[in-house]
């Protein structure tokens, strides 16, 4: 019971997160993609992917892989704090749903974008502290994921822990260093 | 009249032997997967088809892959997924999830299927 209680609040959470950064202004989640993640969060079939009265799964999959595409990009290429924080509600999303081909996307791209713009993923984290976990975990399993970029580990610490610690409030900064010393998959 | 393939992954420990064969081409290779992440044994409908955010498929497309459809049951049933593949891979390393093997054995696979995009494949996954 708990722990469904814990799963509804945090789509209840990200329902409020979806609203707020709505009201932000600049780039905000235009309504097909709020529509597609909330539908995403509550198991709602998508009507975009119903084709001749049946659901198409593999479409709303690659739906799905297209919303990220477009999402990363602009978090990477423009990197606004409105960008960085809907790149980082998809994240957190696929951590919730166990969308384990898009965590492994995550894995591997969201390292590039903390660092060609890290205070601004800091500001997105320090604002939404519960995207902090899923976020730092991604930037933890992007040391070795793949069988790759190991050796940055050390040097990307030694840079931005500082940072991290000074720019999150309390115990944010040790829950993220921890995911990026040792990741592992946040339970929700 | 539809091909039907079948994707046999018997499991021992924290790897198996992943078995193909379709006309000429049989493939019997080693897999890995995240040992946080073990999709239960069972039988699932696969599609060959490309993985929508991976850009490093064998001629420069999209990642080539195998999908495991719907509501897919891992870790005894306390949660699914809708985004199990069967992918390239090298090691755990490169699994969040998915089930991974050789490049060349993947391309092997996937090649000989046809359509893609279709629910023509039939994924046995086991344990020893």
């Amino acid at each position: 019971m708990r722990m469904i209680m814990h799963g509804i609040m945090y789509r209840v959470m990200i329902i409020f997160a979806l609203v707020f950064i709505t009201s932000c202004g600049l780039t905000e989640v235009k309504d097909n993609d709020s529509t597609e993640i909330i539908n995403m969060l509550i198991n709602i079939p998508s009507e975009k992917y119903v084709i001749n009265g049946t659901y198409n799964a593999l479409l709303a999959y690659k739906g799905w892989g297209e919303l990220y595409n477009k999402h990363m990009a602009a978090a990477r290429d423009q990197g606004s704090l409105n960008d960085v924080k809907i790149y980082l509600l998809l994240g957190f999303v696929a951590q919730l749903k166990a969308q384990v081909a898009t965590s492994e996307a995550f894995s591997s791209d969201f390292y590039d974008i903390f660092v060609r713009h890290p205070d601004v993923v800091l500001e997105a984290f320090k604002q939404n502290p519960y995207l902090v976990l899923s976020g730092c975990y991604y930037i933890g399993n992007y040391f070795g994921f793949e069988s790759k970029n190991a050796e940055k580990k050390a040097v990307f610490i030694e840079t931005y822990e500082e940072k991290i610690q000074n720019h999150l409030r309390v115990g944010g900064g040790d829950r993220c260093m921890a995911q990026i010393l040792m990741p592992k998959r946040p339970q929700y | 009249m539809t091909t039907n393939y079948t994707i046999n992954i018997s499991r021992s420990g924290n790897t198996g032997i992943l078995s193909f064969s379709h006309g000429s081409i049989n493939v019997s290779t080693i897999c890995w997967w995240d040992v946080n992440v073990k999709i239960d044994v069972g039988t699932y409908t696969g599609f060959a088809t490309r993985m929508a955010n991976k850009n490093d498929g064998f001629t420069g497309a999209k990642r080539e892959g195998i999908w495991l459809g719907i509501n897919v049951p891992f870790n005894n049933g306390t949660n699914t997924s809708n985004e199990f593949f069967i992918h390239k891979g090298t090691s755990p390393s490169w699994s969040d999830g998915c089930i991974v093997i050789f490049e060349s054995s993947l391309i092997k696979v996937w090649s000989s299927i046809s359509p893609k995009d279709t629910a023509n494949v039939t994924i046995n996954i086991t344990d020893d």
